[in-house]
């Protein structure tokens, strides 16, 4: 059973701040990952971990003890880097049995580990291949394999699937969290691929600027980012200027229900994929809207003269209108730039099915209850 | 029709490309060949010098043949043999102690930045920037003060000193090619300082130094001012017995001596790689220093 804490980590180099006072706890069993972008000091923090790094100031803890004078070898905490850095002069067996071989293990012991290993990374055979020998993936998994083989008390992964193609890397990905929960290892993972981490994490710590910005559940931090900065790291976002007055945004060209308290210089984030895109069945006046039952979410609020709706119906609700002035397409998404017509200087970005035309006018609507005001 | 004929012109260029690209492709081929044929009609000249009695000028080839060289290299009165022994052993000796100190200075340079780090490499790499008669002589005179001039441990010790740059730039080298990365992957496994050296360092850098080693042991073989200075003639060297025949023009026996020296150190090199070869084959193809 191992948890490891860090307290109050400092560290600098050449006067530049790199880890700013971080604190965290990771208990037994969970995998937590660190996620930022790079360059804010994910990697050296692990280092720090391992001991590989020497740290200004604070306490790496693990299972109650300080460790931080505790030599690389000693500590327990085994890192898998980008690159499996297998040895070249060794075959997949020596490689996964090097730390048995190296702690004086039992020769009967080192060999059924090995061979328990290469089970669970699903490479049986591999015995007696070298690295060269082996595809890119498999290194990973000997890599893998090799760190799980000492039975670490902490494994740090630091970024091991970015250097695989997309396809191996989600089944290495999925691989690599079926064994973590099998054996219930504590292990810390670093990665600047949101994906990456909301899909193998049971919790994330979010890095900027050297710091530790929020932490929670993958869920958490995706639906309620505490800033625009950490929202912008989880993809393209749209924003809105505002205010919010007696329980009302009211931006340039949107206007809703809110519970956010009042404030004269609010933001509205919408993400791409919470705008609904669809296309015009019916032209009034100078407006254009669409027609859908209105629901109990639905809070939208006129503010715009260019909003024009069926008043004789109380099932129509507004739409906006807008120009689509830029289409990518990815396959099962597309991605559009809008332009909306009550605010021209305004582009929004959204993200659908590919039903659309470029240069088409389409009435946008939004999921009300995913809008975060900051 | 144009086009056609700009078709043709395109052809006709690209002949011309191709005809060019594969004269060049012959004269570089030829090259290696050249560079053999430099090295080995010398030796070819000395094997016919070893076993010549007279070649008086103008004839084209040796009037008559005979083995009085080789008969005096074998001979106990030429000490040939001891001598050959001796130098063999101080090369040996120069290319383990040049290589026990370029191993971690190397490593120090490679990986670690430290203040005067340029200094130091200048320092390290003197011997080869300065006359190596300047530095042995400054440095015989401490030797006689430490009263350790004309030993074989002085000698040893000067020619480490010349050896070492050498060593140092190629180990050096190789540290920066195979990297830090898989001694820390060691490290975090649970290896130790020794460990790590023995299991990793070592048979990574395995190529590197053995080619260290023969380029010291060839440069330590063919030392002759500093070995005679320093050992103030007590200590007599392959190359310090061979150099009088080749200056009084005793060409037969100045080949054989400059035979066997060819010959011990290429089987020393062969020797060197073919164990290489056996300990390595088939198992590294990538991420190495061959």
């Amino acid at each position: 059973m191992s948890e490891i804490s860090v307290k109050n980590i400092n560290k600098s180099y050449q006067g530049r701040k790199v880890i700013d006072d971080i604190s965290f706890k990771v208990s037994q069993g969970e995998m937590v990952s660190l996620l930022g972008p790079s360059g804010c000091g994910k990697t050296t923090l692990l280092k720090i971990i391992a001991g590989l790094t020497e740290l200004d100031s604070g306490e790496v803890i693990l299972n109650s003890r300080i460790i931080n004078d505790i030599p690389v070898e000693k500590r327990g905490t085994v890192i898998v880097f980008q690159d499996p850095l297998l040895f070249p002069h060794m075959n997949a067996e020596q490689n996964i049995g090097f730390g048995l071989r190296m702690a004086k293990s039992d020769k009967a012991y080192v060999s059924s580990q090995v061979q328990k290993m290469l089970e669970l990374v699903q490479l049986e055979g591999f015995n007696h291949k070298y690295p060269h020998q082996m595809s890119g993936g498999e290194k990973q998994r000997i890599a893998l394999a090799r760190a799980l083989a000492v039975n670490p008390k902490v494994l740090l992964l630091d970024e091991p699937f970015s250097s695989l193609d997309e396809a191996l890397r989600q089944n290495i990905r999925e691989l690599t969290l079926r064994i973590q929960k099998k054996l219930g290892i504590t292990c810390i993972l670093v990665t600047h691929d949101h994906k990456e981490a909301m899909m193998l994490s049971d919790r994330i710590l979010l890095m900027m600027d050297s710091r530790i910005i929020q932490q929670g559940t993958p869920q958490e931090i995706y639906k309620n980012p505490i800033s625009a900065k950490a929202a912008d790291f989880f993809g393209e976002k749209n924003y809105i200027k505002g205010c919010v007055k007696s329980g009302m945004f009211s931006g340039d060209f949107l206007s809703f229900i809110t519970a956010k308290g009042e404030s004269d210089n609010a933001m509205a984030m919408i993400k791409p994929s919470d705008i609904i895109l669809k296309a015009q069945e019916k032209e009034l006046g100078q407006g254009k809207i669409g027609i859908r039952d209105k629901t109990k979410e639905d809070s939208i609020k006129s503010v715009n003269d260019n909003y024009v709706s069926d008043a004789a119906s109380d099932n129509l609700v507004k739409y906006i209108s807008s120009v689509i002035i830029g289409m990518r397409f990815a396959g099962d998404r597309t991605y559009y730039t809008l332009k909306t017509k009550t605010d021209p200087s305004h582009t929004l970005k959204a993200v659908g099915s590919s039903g659309f035309d470029l240069y088409e006018t389409v009435n946008i609507d939004f999921k009300y209850e995913n809008i975060i005001i900051f | 029709m144009e086009d056609r004929y700009s078709d043709k012109n395109t052809q006709k260029l690209t002949s011309l490309e191709y005809n060019s690209a594969k004269t060049s492709r012959r004269i570089y081929s030829a090259l290696p060949f050249l560079y053999s044929f430099i090295i080995i009609l010398p030796i070819l000249m000395l094997m016919i010098w070893s076993l010549t009695k007279s070649w008086p000028w103008p004839l084209l080839f040796p009037e008559s043949f005979g083995i009085r060289g080789w008969k005096y290299f074998f001979d106990k009165s030429s000490s040939s043999l001891s001598v050959l022994s001796l130098s063999l052993c101080l090369s040996c000796c120069v290319s383990f102690s040049a290589l026990l100190i370029s191993i971690p200075a190397a490593r120090a340079l490679a990986f670690y930045d430290f203040k005067g780090k340029k200094f130091i490499e200048i320092l390290i790499f003197a011997p080869v920037i300065v006359s190596p008669a300047a530095i042995a002589m400054g440095v015989h005179l401490q030797f006689i003060k430490w009263q350790i001039a004309g030993t074989f441990f002085a000698v040893v010790l000067i020619h480490t000193v010349f050896c070492i740059p050498y060593s140092i730039r190629l180990l050096k080298n190789a540290f920066e090619i195979t990297g830090e990365a898989s001694e820390i992957q060691a490290r975090v496994l649970g290896a130790n300082t020794l460990q790590v050296f023995s299991f990793i360092t070592f048979p990574s850098l395995f190529p590197a130094l053995v080619s260290s080693f023969s380029l010291t042991f060839i440069i330590s073989m063919s030392q002759y001012f500093i070995t005679y200075l320093i050992g103030g003639g007590r200590i007599i060297t392959f190359s310090m017995l061979m150099f009088p025949y080749i200056q009084n023009a005793d060409r037969m026996t100045g080949s054989v001596y400059s035979l066997v020296f060819i010959m011990v150190t290429m089987v020393f090199l062969i020797t060197a790689e073919k164990m290489m070869n056996s300990i390595y084959k088939d198992k590294i193809k990538e991420n190495f220093y061959v």
